[in-house]
């Protein structure tokens, strides 16, 4: 007697090209969605305090590295110490609502509990100290932060993308001064040594360059 | 005459319908055809026809995987990363870049010279200070193993007090006031049923907190005690040059060492610096 309607011997065929066009399309958007352009670019947290870059870097003014003050100096550019903004807030905007949880912090020798918007693997080695001394701007990483009124991730921090510049760091190269600058653009005096520059700095591109 | 509709011009053909239950069910040929109308085309075509697919379950389920892959999009960061950093940094902190202190670890009467490597206020290594006389940039294992007394979680976090076998921790006042009620105790003797146990160094810092001691309570008195000590060694020194002088051998000086059972390089009085002195004289015939 038939028990299963006919149809059923193409059962096992279909869930066959089924599995196979799933493995297929779970590879597929893996491959290409689930990479940092896609993951990384756009990560914008609420941090715990509202502090504006627009403000302090962009109307204000203020060097990079009043704030990250070691970013020369150590691998890290360092998030600053509660002490950093009460140099100025103790007086200014003392009474400010926004400014509350750093004056906790202040009075209690808590952190204040930012969350990380860039993030290296910690299989790859990254050193800010390196790459001011060679003359890679800010900007050319973290973008018009400036702009920001909350810092976002602007570029994909991909190997790709480092490799990108490491190969041929020549257009991403300015001259030491500038390097906090958010708005230098390349003059002529510049363009005419650029080259030169970039041929002395030999950034590794092996593996151990940076998977040390 | 009315027109008649389609599926009366031609039954079978087209689309049956009805307009109630009665209408439906007054054929009995149309209730035979009920099963094979449910399921015109077979189970296969059924279940890919578009009627299935745009069922309101699989809408629900191409909506939410749309809706998911769109979340995706820049916001998977899972946990997300705090970064601590101080309210009040200590000076000349730099984050990320080791600082190296120079200090000095005592040993009973000997010293020992040390460069301690800290990571954020937090200490990683323990080598030689070059510039020390004791240490001429070496340590030995003790001193490589210094690094575990810093995060033995022995190590009294406060001061204690001794109740039966055990010690119950106090607060620094509680400390403070049993050294004020222990001071004004023995002011009115001077200090003569006074006795200080302690073990046996060379520290200044010690020595100069001791004359302060005495010079308040002059009657009291100091006592010292090593398990392991070099007594005998200095009193052969006192009766040899009348002080308890401790040797300093020159083995850099030394064309042959006799050792008669001192072990001088590993465990003894100034053995760190007394290694390097020694290693100094080597020659090796070829690299």
């Amino acid at each position: 007697m038939q028990i299963f309607p006919r149809e059923l011997n193409y059962l096992p065929l279909t869930l066959a090209l089924a599995a196979g066009a799933l493995g297929v399309g779970v590879f597929v958007v893996f491959w290409f969605y689930f990479t940092p352009p896609n993951l990384q670019v756009g990560y914008t947290p609420k941090q715990p305090v509202d502090y504006s870059h627009r403000l302090h870097a962009g109307e204000l003014g203020m060097d990079c590295r009043y704030c990250h003050s070691q970013v020369e100096r150590s691998h890290e550019a360092m998030v600053p110490p509660t002490q950093t903004c009460m140099g100025c807030h103790a007086v200014v905007r003392s009474e400010s609502e926004l400014l509350a949880p750093v004056r906790e912090s202040w009075e209690t020798d808590e952190s204040v509990a930012w969350i990380r918007v860039h993030q290296v693997p910690d299989h790859a080695f990254f050193n800010h100290s390196a790459h001011l001394t060679a003359g890679v701007g800010c900007v050319s990483c973290h973008g018009r932060i400036d702009q920001m009124e909350v810092v976002g991730v602007v570029e994909p921090i991909a190997m790709q993308w480092c490799l990108e510049c490491h190969r041929d760091p020549e257009q991403h190269i300015r001259p030491k001064s500038e390097v906090t600058n958010m708005k230098w653009e390349a003059d002529e005096a510049w363009l005419a040594q650029r080259a030169e520059v970039a041929a002395a700095l030999n950034p590794p591109v092996h593996c151990s360059g940076c998977h040390r | 005459m009315t027109r008649k509709r389609a599926y009366e011009q031609s039954p079978g053909k087209g689309p049956s319908m009805w307009r109630s239950l009665e209408h439906k069910n007054a054929d009995p040929e149309e209730l035979q055809k009920l099963p094979k109308e449910e399921r015109p085309s077979g189970l296969i075509a059924d279940l890919l026809s578009p009627k299935a697919l745009v069922s309101r379950r699989s809408f629900m389920q191409g909506s939410s995987i749309t809706a998911l892959a769109a979340g995706l999009q820049g916001c998977v960061r899972r946990p997300e990363n705090e970064i601590l950093p101080y309210s009040k940094a200590p000076e000349y902190l730099v984050p990320g870049v080791p600082s190296h202190f120079a200090s000095v670890t005592a040993r009973g009467r000997d010293a020992l010279g040390v460069v301690v490597t800290s990571h954020d206020g937090r200490p990683t290594k323990v080598e030689g200070n070059e510039r020390h006389s004791r240490s001429l940039g070496s340590t030995d294992v003790r001193a490589q193993a210094y690094l575990w007394d810093l995060y033995d979680p022995d190590r009294s976090q406060s001061p204690a007090r001794r109740q039966g076998n055990a010690l119950a921790s106090v607060t620094h006042e509680d400390f403070d006031k049993a050294l004020k009620d222990l001071i004004k105790k023995h002011e009115q003797d001077q200090g003569a049923a006074l006795r200080v146990l302690a073990s046996v160094t060379n520290s200044p810092s010690l020595r100069r907190m001791r004359d302060k001691v005495l010079a308040k309570f002059p009657k009291a008195s100091f006592h010292t005690y090593s398990a392991v000590n070099d007594d005998n060694a200095r009193e052969g020194a006192r009766i040899a040059f009348g002080q308890p002088h401790a040797p300093l051998h020159a083995h850099d000086r030394s064309k042959v060492t006799l050792s008669l059972g001192a072990d001088f390089l590993g465990s003894e009085h100034d053995a760190v610096a007394a290694g390097r002195r020694f290693a100094s004289t080597r020659q090796i015939a070829s690299p």
